[in-house]
């Protein structure tokens, strides 16, 4: 499963740890979902797609559709 | 050890106070026992330090607030919750094994065969739990 939040994040100028503070998560939770090692939940995946304002399967999307 | 969570922390103590009144308990045992009491606390101290550390650096580190029982986010439940299967796994080996060798050499082993009764008759309570409740 990969995802776009890095590229999300640094188009809006943001550090990893300002996402973190947002979110609630801590900046190395924010890290692993970035590089892929960590899969958020349900929750924090729309969290995240609200927070940039996109469809979460914008944001995250299976390696077999793109 | 890591920082950086966003969430607002409070110190977790009870897991501390616990910890230390059974490390009392052990040196009360200990010394009954007839052992130096030097030695009964020296056996403690190990346990005393490793408190202490997690306790005054828990809001500072995700991992000591994990060890505190305080995970920062979802993704440390998760690791506490792999970390806490491991523990229970080698724990199993462990009490299945020290049967087997007891059994093998001829000595006393049911401190072995009630361990991994309790482990693995938790694990199946676990499981039939879990799938009822989710």
């Amino acid at each position: 499963m990969q995802n776009d939040v890095r590229r999300l994040r640094e188009d809006r100028g943001l550090s990893q740890g300002d996402l973190a503070r947002h979110l609630g998560v801590s900046r190395q939770t924010i890290n692993a979902i970035e590089t892929t090692r960590y899969l958020p939940s349900l929750p924090l995946a729309l969290a995240i797609g609200r927070f940039f304002e996109k469809p979460v399967e914008e944001v995250f999307h299976d390696d077999r559709e793109r | 050890m890591t920082t950086g969570s966003a969430r607002p922390r409070r110190r977790a103590t009870a897991w501390a106070v616990i910890g230390l009144v059974m490390g009392m308990l052990l040196i009360g045992l200990v010394v009954k026992q007839g052992a130096p009491l030097t030695r009964a606390a020296g056996g403690v101290a190990i346990m005393v330090l490793v408190i202490g550390v997690v306790w005054i650096f828990q809001l500072r580190s995700d991992t000591a607030s994990a060890l505190a029982g305080k995970p920062v986010d979802e993704r440390w439940n998760l690791i506490n919750e792999r970390a806490s299967a491991f523990a229970a796994m080698v724990g199993i080996f462990a009490a299945v094994g020290g049967f087997a060798v007891a059994e093998a050499q001829g000595l006393d082993n049911w401190q072995f065969a009630v361990m991994a009764l309790l482990l693995c008759g938790s694990y199946l309570v676990g499981v039939l739990w879990y799938r009822w409740r989710s």
